[in-house]
């Protein structure tokens, strides 16, 4: 992505947080958290409110999302790297958000797919299918996959 | 009875707490709490009724 990341602090090996500085000083929290299918790790996004408490669904129209979204990407790519191997699953708190991340992925698709593999999943009346990315399929998928490529 | 003697009776019941069954404590250093529990909830339930076309 074009926008430079944030600087970010790792708090432990899975929790990440950065400090978004638009209009207003927000703390952001991105946490890994390993899911019931080895090595796929669900990616949590969200703002640190006053009260210690996170919310996910906020859109909080700081004017940085790119900047936002892109230091999100960076951190993405340090767990990646760190662990090899995993699969990151994300998808949107919204319907909203996850036509954002599929924009995202579209926008930079080029420079996205020489460094992870990426799978989009579908949705069929009673089940999900998980299958390759296409950059001009972005906005039909309903959660995503991405891993490093080694 | 002396601080030295008071200290080493303390240092013994620590050590026989240890080695003993109930003081087991199973530490997960592994796995934490997530701060996004609904989501984690809601990315199982998915993959778990998903197919990968891939594997």
């Amino acid at each position: 992505m074009t926008h430079a990341p944030y600087s970010y602090n790792m708090q432990d090996s899975q929790r990440y947080t950065f400090v978004s500085t638009g209009r207003m000083r927000i703390i952001k929290a991105v946490d890994f958290t390993p899911l019931d299918i080895e090595n796929i790790y669900n990616l949590g996004f969200g703002d640190l409110l006053p009260d210690g408490s996170l919310d996910v669904t906020v859109t909080s129209n700081n004017g940085d999302i790119l900047k936002v979204l892109s230091t999100v990407v960076q951190i993405t790519r340090d767990f990646t790297t760190r662990f090899p191997g995993v699969e990151i699953f994300f998808i949107g708190s919204t319907e909203e958000r996850t036509k954002l991340y599929a924009r995202i992925l579209k926008m930079y698709y080029r420079e996205f797919n020489k460094e992870f593999k990426i799978s989009g999943l579908m949705k069929n009346p009673d089940s999900y299918t998980a299958i390759p990315f296409e950059a001009r399929n972005a906005f039909t998928y309903f959660a995503f996959l991405i891993k490093k490529i080694e | 009875m002396s601080i030295t003697r008071k200290k080493n009776i303390r240092k013994s019941r620590k050590k026989s707490l240890l080695n003993s069954s109930k003081a087991v404590v199973v530490v997960n250093t592994t796995e934490k709490e997530t701060l996004f529990p609904e989501k984690v909830k809601r990315a199982n339930e998915i993959l778990s009724n998903t197919k990968f076309s891939d594997r």
